[in-house]
């Protein structure tokens, strides 16, 4: 039967396991073992009035049949045959995809690659049912591997419903918004919620969805919560309550209907007689501009976007040289700090002659997003970099950019269309960037054009209108704001601009982009790529949206600003670097080294004020007269301190007195004792090779005999995850590694680290610290 | 709480302001990024003796007319919370650790499972005495904890890192509820409470 959303009601049939009652084996392989049984609840669905049958393939997956001696292809195709028997020519079929039942790294250990592969096998298994229902997902990024895998693998409509708690959220903390604007965004025909909560919970978020969503929206609640009873679980809903709600629905505008957990034939049939007489709904475009994070969804179109440019190596040293040295821990501080200063969204350009521009781009991207919850923006001049990173992107990306000319627009589109972000147009083309607003707007319709072709939509596109050095042309400035204002007022479409370049070869830069940001937010400017540390822009900001309603009651301006004077009185108390380390202050640290770096050495600065400082906490620490947390603060004070001297270091010179790697051992994902220890050996100057958590024994014997180490530290916090410190250790000897091997983690002892062939086992980071001493004496 | 998170960062005695101010912040900010939830299972005796292997999870549950197994989370957002200081603050990511811990716990100990005229007993968990941490996925799939997002690694740790399993026997008289450290195989443990 063929599939049209959109046009009219559809009914999907209730729940599975609830009819199933208790099974020996996993409910998919009834369909092979026991097919009558899963064949008569179909039938009961079909007789019940329901017109999608979902086939019995909830877990069928390789990574949960994994445990069982069934194939994935077996079980699937055995689950379609019984679901066309019974549904025969009344009902149509819809292949049943839920979640792996593994969470995806960085959190979990399953990748987004395996997760893909995994959906991949089942969608071509399933190819032959009318349609595709991804269902019960409760993470988007896995959400978003099975919708690839749905549009990559078939050529079937795909209905994608997720499963929400009480506040809205998914497990791993999206919101209604960013759901729907990662899955529209996507190309699914339907989306919706199910599982999870009642039709009562789901009306309260009912609004929100339809609001956001311009495409067939489906509910399958549960039939109500669950209570228990008998020690069984039943749910609190009627058969005709459940009915009542799903009528309300349906009058409300949602068109697919159906039901999970706790329904049965006779809700579904109560369901579809009494929305029997009801119309679908035609269906609106919200033309909403959205982009989204794992967490939560920026909006175009009320308060304007900060759009942080501060991870860009352009006329950064610093970061130049933390990209060749691949350190992804400055492009993670420079996300956190941006999102600390107001940002909403992050531009993400690691672009570098030298370096693997692929490689480094999904590296930021996937540890940015694990750790942040602001959408990014995608920034490369490289098509597939492009279409990679947006592939493994954790939601829907601003994709910076596209431009007129005929070949930027034919690499970037097909990117564009396929995974659903918002591109960035600019204003210029073959012909260069044209001196007038009207030829700046030309370009700008003609990119529109072009990518209505691509089936893309106005409201993905974001028209940057360039700003021009006004020191070259003194019309420059007017000309970017009559276009901004038109591509508002006439296009109806959404803009962005980098506002500093206007100051380009000018003094006082801060003046100038300050009052130009000013009129172009007055021109109507949506959103603006800048520095959002720089001081007078956000005041500027912070300013605009009070005066412009977008700071309700002010509060947000008041709780900023209300005690600015205070802090400047505070930062005019003088305090030595030796009492800003004991006292842990870290945000001054780094001035106060520069300060002293223009009177000693840098080396001299580590041994008379650094260690001193830090030997001064840690002695304190070991008596019980300072705790961890003034420990770890003095740490980071120091951390910043070092920084400074690093970079006032000779070039060719090394503060390193010697190399030591550090890695949370496989299995384990555990790491915060791992980076406690190496914040301490890094401020007693080691130079620490991190390698992270989980890290397979075969890459720490690689990495120590590679880089002539003489000391490795080792983390494991379970008595599970030390087999493989175990398993480590004796790898290292037997590749003949003749270093030295410290250990540490909770269900350690010093009887037991020496039981595994450790050199040393440490308490803690200062005992690390100590016996590196030793080791490097 | 706070008692518990100073005992979490090996606190004895005063803590300074500055550790406080820390902790009441970190306390906030759970309030604000939790996400609790609970699931459990209600059994009888009978029907959880698949699911006992070795002698202490007997002894625990020896006077027990029914079971719950239960598994509790905060949500993966504080496990990414604590990552994301771990890259900027150490001592804000220490501390919030040590508050997430204590949050759990606070959390659970909120729960009143006494039922049906029952007395709850104190809660039992793979890794406590001999009963082995390779029950903790058989526990899960029992009451389908991935409906609240935890789920094990093959290593057997919990994702979300801050997530609970645990066995609570059902009993007609009140137990006394002390002898959790008595259990425990870690005998160097610097939280461990004297008889």
């Amino acid at each position: 039967m063929k599939i049209a959303f959109g046009e009219k009601l559809w009914f999907i049939d209730g729940g599975f396991g609830t009819m199933l009652g208790k099974t020996d084996v996993p409910p998919e392989v009834l369909s092979i073992t026991d097919p009558d049984r899963i064949r008569k609840i179909h039938q009961a669905y079909v007789d019940s009035g329901a017109n999608i049958i979902t086939t019995n393939t909830f877990g069928a997956n390789p990574i949960k049949l994994a445990e069982t001696d069934y194939r994935v292809e077996n079980v699937i195709e055995a689950a379609i045959k019984i679901a066309r028997e019974a549904a025969g020519n009344r009902a149509a079929v819809t292949l049943d995809v839920g979640p792996t039942g593994k969470l995806l790294a960085p959190m979990g250990t399953l990748s987004f690659e395996d997760a893909y592969t995994s959906f991949a096998r089942v969608i071509r298994a399933g190819k032959t049912a009318d349609m595709i229902s991804i269902e019960t997902m409760t993470d988007t990024y896995e959400l978003k591997a099975a919708v690839l895998a749905a549009k990559e693998n078939a050529d079937l409509p795909v209905l994608a419903t997720v499963s929400i708690d009480e506040k809205g959220r998914l497990l791993t903390g999206a919101d209604i918004e960013s759901v729907v604007a990662l899955l529209e965004g996507l190309g699914v025909d339907a989306l919706g919620l199910n599982c999870g909560l009642g039709p009562k919970q789901f009306e309260t978020f009912l609004d929100r969805l339809m609001a956001c969503s311009s495409i067939p929206v489906a509910l399958l609640p549960n039939a109500g919560l669950p209570c228990m009873k008998d020690g069984e679980t039943t749910y609190d809903l009627s058969a005709e309550e459940f009915a009542v709600y799903m009528e309300r629905f349906a009058k409300q505008g949602v068109h697919i209907l159906g039901g999970c957990c706790g329904t049965t034939p006779r809700h579904i049939a109560l369901m579809t007689k009494a929305c029997a007489n009801i119309h679908a709904k035609p269906l609106t475009d919200k033309n909403l501009t959205v982009v989204s994070a794992s967490g939560s969804a920026v909006t175009f179109g009320s308060a304007p976007i900060i759009i942080g440019e501060r991870i860009n190596p352009t006329g950064k040293k610093k970061f130049k040289e933390a990209l060749r040295a691949k350190d992804i821990q400055y492009i993670l501080r420079e996300g956190i700090a941006q999102e600390k200063a107001g940002a909403h969204v992050l531009d993400v350009n690691v672009g570098l002659p030298e370096i693997d521009e692929d490689e480094m781009m999904t590296a930021a991207i996937r540890e940015l997003q694990g750790i942040l919850s602001l959408p990014l923006q995608i920034d490369t001049g490289d098509a597939e970099v492009l279409a990679h990173a947006a592939r493994i992107y954790n939601g829907k990306p601003l994709l910076n950019s596209v431009n007129g000319k005929a070949e930027s627009m034919e690499a970037v589109f097909p990117i564009v269309k396929k995974y659903g972000g918002v591109v960035v147009a600019l204003t210029l083309d073959e012909g260069g960037i044209p001196p007038t607003a009207e030829d700046r707007i030309e370009i700008a319709k003609k990119i529109v054009r072009t990518a209505a072709e691509y089936g893309i939509a106005k409201k993905n596109i974001v028209i940057d209108a360039l700003t021009l050095a006004v020191s070259a042309g003194e019309s420059s400035a007017k000309e970017t704001l009559r276009a901004i204002r038109y591509i508002k007022e006439e296009m109806g479409m959404h803009t962005v601009l980098g506002v500093s370049n206007i100051s380009f070869g000018l003094p006082r830069r801060d003046i100038i982009n300050a009052t130009f940001f000013a009129s172009a937010l007055n021109s109507g400017l949506s959103s603006a790529i800048m520095n959002p540390g720089a001081e007078s822009m956000m005041q500027v900001y912070d300013a605009y949206c009070v005066l412009h309603g977008f700071d309700k009651e002010c509060s947000r301006f008041v709780e900023k600003y209300r005690d600015t004077v205070q802090i400047v009185q505070d930062s005019q108390t003088k305090t030595d670097l030796h009492d800003m380390i004991l006292r842990g202050m870290k945000d001054s640290a780094y001035e106060a080294a520069i300060q002293l770096l223009t009177k000693m050495e840098p080396m001299e600065l580590v041994q008379t004020v650094l260690i001193p400082a830090l030997d001064e906490v840690g002695k304190a620490f070991e008596a019980g007269k300072v705790f961890l947390p003034q420990l770890l603060a003095a740490a980071e004070t120091v951390k910043n301190a070092f920084r400074a001297v690093k970079e006032s270091m000779p070039a060719g010179k090394t503060t390193d007195k010697g190399k030591i790697i550090i890695a949370t051992v496989y299995g384990d994902i555990h790491d915060i004792g791992k980076n406690i220890v190496k914040l301490l050996l890094e401020n007693y100057g080691y130079a620490v090779i991190d390698l992270g958590r989980d890290v397979p024994p075969e890459k720490i014997v690689e990495t120590a005999l590679q880089e002539q180490v003489s000391l490795v530290g080792l983390s494991a916090l379970m008595t599970t995850t030390v087999v493989s410190m175990h398993n480590t250790i004796k790898l290292l000897h037997e590749a003949g590694y003749k270093g030295k091997v410290m250990v540490g983690g909770a269900v350690l002892t010093k009887e037991y680290a020496a039981s595994i062939g450790a050199d040393r086992y440490t308490k803690d980071a200062l005992e690390s610290v100590a016996y590196a001493k030793e080791v490097f004496a | 709480m706070i008692e518990q998170v100073l005992m979490y960062l090996g606190i004895h005695g005063e803590a300074d302001d500055e550790t406080i101010r820390l902790i009441l912040l970190c306390r906030d900010e759970l309030e604000q990024i939790a996400a609790p939830k609970i699931t459990m299972r209600v059994m009888d005796y009978s029907a959880f003796v698949p699911f006992m292997e070795g002698e202490d999870i007997k002894k625990h549950l020896e006077h027990a007319k029914q079971i719950i197994v239960l598994a509790a989370t905060l949500g993966i957002a504080v496990d990414t919370e604590i990552k994301k200081y771990q890259a900027v603050d150490m001592a804000h990511a220490a501390v919030l650790d040590a508050c997430a811990a204590a949050y759990i716990e606070a959390y659970l100990d909120a729960q009143n499972l006494d039922r049906d005229g029952l007395y709850a007993t104190m809660r039992f968990s793979p890794g406590y005495g001999d009963y082995p941490l390779a029950m903790q996925p058989k526990l899960l799939q029992m009451i389908r904890a991935d409906r609240i997002g935890v789920s094990a690694l093959p290593s057997l740790m919990l994702v979300p890192a801050k997530s609970v399993t645990a066995v609570v026997g059902l009993t007609e008289k009140p137990q006394c509820r002390k002898e959790k450290c008595q259990l425990c195989n870690k005998k160097n443990c610097s939280y461990r409470r004297k008889k």
